[in-house]
């Protein structure tokens, strides 16, 4: 008895040997799979996001119907890894410490591409698109951007991307009725601004007797777009020279603190992360001027329409301030988002895959679907729908296996998010409304704030990411405390502290970089104006 | 016996205060119902507080049309089942020995395992001694590396301890052996604090999430607490998402259904409680020891 | 009655000690023995094999991890990561709100589940008894998320029932999400909502040891409710209670991530900011292993020590874990 259990012990202990040994050798077995899969096709395997909505009968998001048809139609075998959408961090993580990454990797965060460049799990795609492509290779040389942004600094390119047409993000729209009302125009400048918000909350627009209006919102990102007014980002070019400010600081918080102080905004916007507080007193007809993305402000026009009939929304510029007039926030026509993992099996057939999901007709097809099942092609060459509601089942999760397509050379039948030839009344005010947006929104003369979007900025290594995110956080946190806390803290104690703190931890490397990188990079890299100006046809 | 007064006013207090609290976590859940069972259009202009509002069963009717909810339900049964009785087969071994005074090294043994509470390995040296045991995309992610629960394991040996020692050396005498010890006397006698145990075990199973978008690959094998977290989970984060993944944006569940997951996900512990508490009978091991 | 115990407990074990000592005693310990080490057996492979041995990836704490050379092959940077994460500027004050917020929620919250459960001890009536229990457990189950759309509805300004009931009372509102003090208590308190119910169930688990006759007995004698639950009921679960003190304390550096994220806002950042919530928005919590694995190492070597310190107070009263 017991010989036996000494026995069984070390058995244990080999077993506890042999997974330590595992454990310790990091990237695991290179199980060399057999490269060919069925109807001897090569193999490829291409993550995709799991956000948990594909419709049952459609199947999962590894095998559907539109996996089956690029399998069925592509050049190569695609096996689709599904990553949890908000966890998908942690599940690359652990698939690259495992050695079990896609070949292809399909992710939003450029920050985490970047991280995963400099633990070189990245493949350098130069001389494979040059002798391996013809496609992708046909669209570098037509958008030559998407190789700047793709290029890292090692010099080599390891990004694929997506273009796509600059579209609308942040809005700002105004109860049109309520200024008809109070016999006031819509506000130009960042005074009047004050004014006809002031208005809104104590002159009693909605006329029912009762000071239960709001005059502007400043929750969730609406914040961040009196900021964007303000040009109150971290680093602005100023005379040639890529700086840190800090002097827009004030105006913007003193605006804030004007408006929080004035009972025009709601107290507790702090506390409103999601947003959901301010939608639901634009909805309900008690928020006179909403900021936020358009999509929401969309989607709560509807519940407005119908609580009151009689409201009237429009769209309107930021107004000017003192640094001049911008615009809010956007979705640029470029997006990095993926890479080829460097120990993908077969590139090459990554690249034949990464081929057949940017040629046009494959576009298409995932834009609109298949010919007979979802559409019907008109004699003037548009595409009719066969029957919305199939289609929205159909198609509804597809967004995510496009997230690197050329979707420039779709026409779109939307505008605003609503079928462009709805007879719906309401749908016709938004679609007014969203072509209005474009028009404001998307001009070059008032650009978004800052040297270039954020996510085309340089990326930077731990420390100074750290630092830099360290300062994003203790800026926003420290002078909201200063919106809300009266004389007890005061804008200008915020702003000294934001600056204490921004070179206490390390501030000043960080500006030191930027300033040379900008000296280096002025005329290669992608900046902001650049961004609206681009056209593909 | 006839209640005094001073007892009178003790138990009135004492059911004040129980109703209070008990109240407090009611109407929450009353809340959520409401919100279930009512028109989005009402809940986004924050009609809804205890009742519902335009009622209607979609919200149900799409969870249990659109989403994969009665696999995911039969997934969790599964986990949860199995994970359980895993747990407490192995819980038990562990904490028997270790309750016995005469054990070889009881007190080594003891701070060894409570080592491994406080310093526990990170992500990835986990995950990769799970996949060189060919744990990753199957359950046995799930319940190997929790076998034994060192919190749980240390209860059920406290209890254990408690067990008089007369009872056992009785048993001996008449020639059992441990194991006769153990199914006899020992879990006969631990019946409340096995319960217990069972249900931290069963809803931490109920409840595993991480884990399960970690180690399992196959969706279809995901469990209903993956499918709930996700429509919660992804509204908090949304933010810090939204400016890089619009898209996240506006595929947010609605908020209907989203409390209809939650209350899908509350509704077997409602009824699996009520079910155990008939197992926490007073003063069973008193009574053996005098009979 | 307590202290009749302890004094029973150090009697056999005496007993016990002499007994091993004679050679006779060593051969009967042996095979007392041999059932038990076979029972334990798997169990020591299964916390060798899952426990231990992934704990040497906290070599990770000393090296610049990168996928590419694994847990094994990549660099050594010796305390590195350490200085790196001390010489930020936040991080003492992170520090520090996380004993902080922990601390509190273990010391402030710990009584309630065990004064819960002698409570619902104290019901006469079975069907009563079974529906509070029930009910209280419930928060348990509900997410953090959620409980925070609660504490809004209870505290915010404008629309909060507390604010509004203040409001009508005495005309004017408080701000209390966006006070430092009250946001703690709020803290505090939303985490002894959720989980008191919860943890109450294994006080009522240790109640049903506890001998009826006793209560009959000092019934008899005239004690009322109050000097029952005193000599009676508090003693029988002191053991619980230790118990339970114990494996809290030895958490204390682990504030979830949820409650906090989703309870914190800007303006009690300076109190409200903890390890893992910094991580989270700074970024070192993605791809930067070797950070979040330093920081842990440090949290659990906290945790050690405060586990040995309160151990020790315990044994000397004869209820320590070993």
């Amino acid at each position: 008895m017991g010989k036996k259990s000494w026995g069984k012990k070390a058995a244990g202990g080999f077993a506890a040997v042999m997974a330590l040994s595992m454990v310790l050798g990091g990237c695991g077995t290179n199980n060399k799979q057999n490269a060919e899969g069925e109807g001897g096709k090569k193999e490829v395997s291409v993550s995709i996001y799991d956000r948990g909505q594909i419709p049952k009968e459609e199947g999962t998001y590894a095998d559907n119907r539109w996996t089956r048809w690029i399998n069925g139609n592509g050049p190569v075998n695609a096996k689709f890894i599904p990553i949890p959408r908000n966890e998908s961090q942690q599940k690359y993580s652990m698939l690259f410490a495992s050695g079990d990454a896609p070949d292809l990797v399909l992710e939003y965060d450029t920050d985490f591409l970047n991280s995963l460049w400099a633990q070189k799990q990245l493949l350098p795609l130069d001389d494979l698109i040059a002798n391996n492509s013809t496609e992708y290779k046909a669209l570098l040389e037509k958008v030559p951007a998407l190789r700047t942004l793709g290029t890292k600094p090692d010099g080599k390119l390891y990004l694929i991307g997506m273009v796509t047409k600059p579209e609308v993000l942040g809005a700002m729209v105004i109860r049109q009725d309520w200024l008809d009302k109070l016999g006031l125009e819509v506000p130009q400048t960042i005074d009047e601004l004050y004014a006809v918000a002031d208005a809104f909350a104590n002159q009693d627009p909605d006329g029912n007797g009762v000071k239960d209006t709001y005059g502007i919102n400043l929750s969730q990102f609406a914040t961040y777009y009196i900021d964007a007014m303000f040009q109150n980002e971290m680093f602005i070019v100023e005379n040639d020279q890529l700086v840190r400010q800090f002097d827009r600081i004030k105006p913007a918080y003193d605006f804030k603190k004007k408006l929080f102080e004035g009972g025009i905004v709601d107290k507790d916007f702090l506390s409103d992360k999601n947003g959901q507080k301010a939608e639901q007193d634009f909805a309900s007809g008690k928020l006179g001027i909403y900021l936020a993305y358009s999509t929401v402000i969309s989607k709560n026009f509807d519940t407005l329409k119908s609580t009151d009939p009689n409201a009237k929304v429009t769209a309107m510029a930021f107004p000017e301030t003192q640094f001049g007039r911008f615009g809010p926030d956007f979705n640029p026509a470029l997006q990095m988002t993926g890479a080829v993992n460097a120990n993908a099996k077969d590139p090459e057939a990554v690249m034949q895959y990464i081929d057949f999901m940017v040629t046009p007709s494959t576009v298409e097809t995932f834009a609109y679907g298949i010919e007979g099942e979802n559409y019907t092609k008109e004699s003037d060459g548009t595409f009719k729908p066969i029957d919305e509601a199939t289609n929205e089942t159909q198609m509804g999760y597809t967004n995510d296996y496009r997230m690197f397509m050329p979707k420039y050379i779709l026409d779109t039948n939307t505008i605003g998010g609503r079928p462009a030839d709805s007879t719906d009344p309401i749908d016709r005010e938004w679609i007014a409304i969203a072509e209005q947006m474009d028009k404001l929104y998307l001009d070059p003369e008032h650009p978004h704030p800052g040297f270039t979007h954020a996510k085309f900025r340089p990326s930077l290594d731990k420390a100074m990411t750290t630092t830099f995110n360290d300062g994003w956080n203790t800026m926003n946190d420290t002078m909201a405390k200063s919106i809300v806390s009266g004389d007890a803290y005061t804008v200008d104690q915020g702003v000294e502290d934001v600056k204490k703190s921004w070179y206490a931890s390390g501030g000043q490397a960080l500006e030191d970089w930027y300033k040379q990188w900008y000296q280096d990079n002025k005329d290669s890299w992608i900046f902001m104006k650049e961004l609206y100006t681009m056209k593909f046809e | 016996m006839k209640s005094t007064s001073g007892e009178k006013v003790f138990y009135g207090v004492n059911y004040f205060i129980l109703v209070l609290a008990a109240l407090s976590c009611l109407l929450p859940i009353v809340h959520i119902l409401a919100l279930s069972l009512s028109g989005n259009e009402a809940i986004t202009l924050g009609k809804v507080s205890l009742w519902p509002q335009d009622f209607t069963w979609t919200a149900y009717s799409k969870l249990i049309e659109d989403t994969n909810i009665v696999g995911a339900f039969r997934n969790s049964v599964v986990i949860t089942l199995v994970g359980t009785g895993l747990n407490m087969a192995f819980t038990i071994l562990a904490a028997y020995p270790l309750s016995r005074k005469h054990f070889y090294a009881r007190r080594f043994l003891t701070l060894a395992i409570v080592f491994t509470m406080l310093f526990t390995a990170g992500l990835i040296p986990n995950y990769l001694l799970a996949k060189s045991l060919g744990l990753v995309g199957n359950y046995g992610a799930l319940w190997l590396p929790g076998l034994v629960s060192v919190y749980n394991l240390l209860v059920l040996r406290s209890f254990f301890e408690n067990i008089p020692e007369e009872l056992e050396d009785a048993a001996r005498i008449d020639g059992s052996g441990e194991w006769r010890i153990i199914l006899q006397i020992v879990l006969p006698l631990s019946i409340p604090v096995i319960a217990t145990i069972a249900l931290f075990y069963g809803v931490a199973h109920w409840n595993s999430f991480f884990n399960v978008l970690i180690y399992i690959n196959d969706p279809e094998r995901f469990n209903l607490s993956v499918l709930v977290q996700n429509m919660i989970q992804s509204q908090s984060l949304m933010s810090e998402l939204a400016m890089l993944d619009p898209d996240a944006f506006r595929k947010l569940a609605p908020e209907s259904i989203r409390s209809a997951g939650i209350i899908v996900m509350i509704l077997p512990m409602l009824l699996v409680y009520p079910f155990l508490q008939k197992y926490f009978v007073k003063g069973m091991l008193i009574g053996s020891v005098k009979g | 009655m307590g202290s009749l115990d302890i004094q029973a407990k150090k009697n056999s074990e005496k007993a016990e000690r002499l007994r091993t000592n004679s050679a006779l005693g060593k051969r009967r310990r042996w095979n007392m023995n041999k059932p038990l080490l076979i029972m334990f057996l798997p169990i020591a492979i299964f916390f060798i094999l899952f426990k231990y041995v992934p704990m040497f990836g906290f070599v990770i704490a000393f090296k610049d991890y990168n996928f590419a050379d694994g847990i094994l092959g990549s660099p050594w940077v010796g305390f590195e990561n350490y200085k790196y994460l001390f010489q930020n500027p936040d991080t003492l004050g992170i520090i520090r709100n996380t004993l902080v917020l922990s601390a509190l929620t273990v010391f402030v919250g710990f009584p309630f589940p065990v004064i819960l459960a002698i409570l619902l001890n104290e019901v006469r009536r079975s069907w009563f008894k079974r529906w509070a229990q029930t009910l209280l457990y419930l928060p348990h189950f509900l997410n953090w998320v959620i409980v925070g759309g609660l504490v809004l509805m209870l505290f915010s300004i404008e629309t909060g029932f507390v604010n509004t009931m203040l409001e009508r009372l005495t005309g004017s509102t408080y701000p209390f999400l966006f006070k430092e003090s009250s946001w703690i208590t709020i803290f505090v308190a939303s985490g002894i909502w959720k989980t008191a119910g919860w943890s109450a169930i294994i006080y009522l688990a240790a109640l049903t040891s506890i001998d009826p006759s006793l209560y009959e007995a000092a019934g008899m004698d005239g004690a009322g409710k109050w000097k029952q639950i005193l000599h009676i009921t508090l003693p029988g679960l002191m053991p619980t209670i230790i118990l339970m003190f114990i494996l809290n304390i030895g958490n204390v550096m682990d504030v979830g991530f949820d409650q906090v994220y989703v309870l914190q806002n800007p303006v009690v950042v300076n109190v409200a900011e903890v390890i893992s919530t910094w991580n989270f928005k700074v970024g070192l919590g993605s791809g930067q292993f070797s950070y979040a694995t330093a920081m842990g190492l440090f949290e659990s070597l906290i945790g050690l020590t405060l586990v040995l310190v309160v151990n020790g107070i315990a044994r000397r009263s004869g209820r320590g874990l070993w």
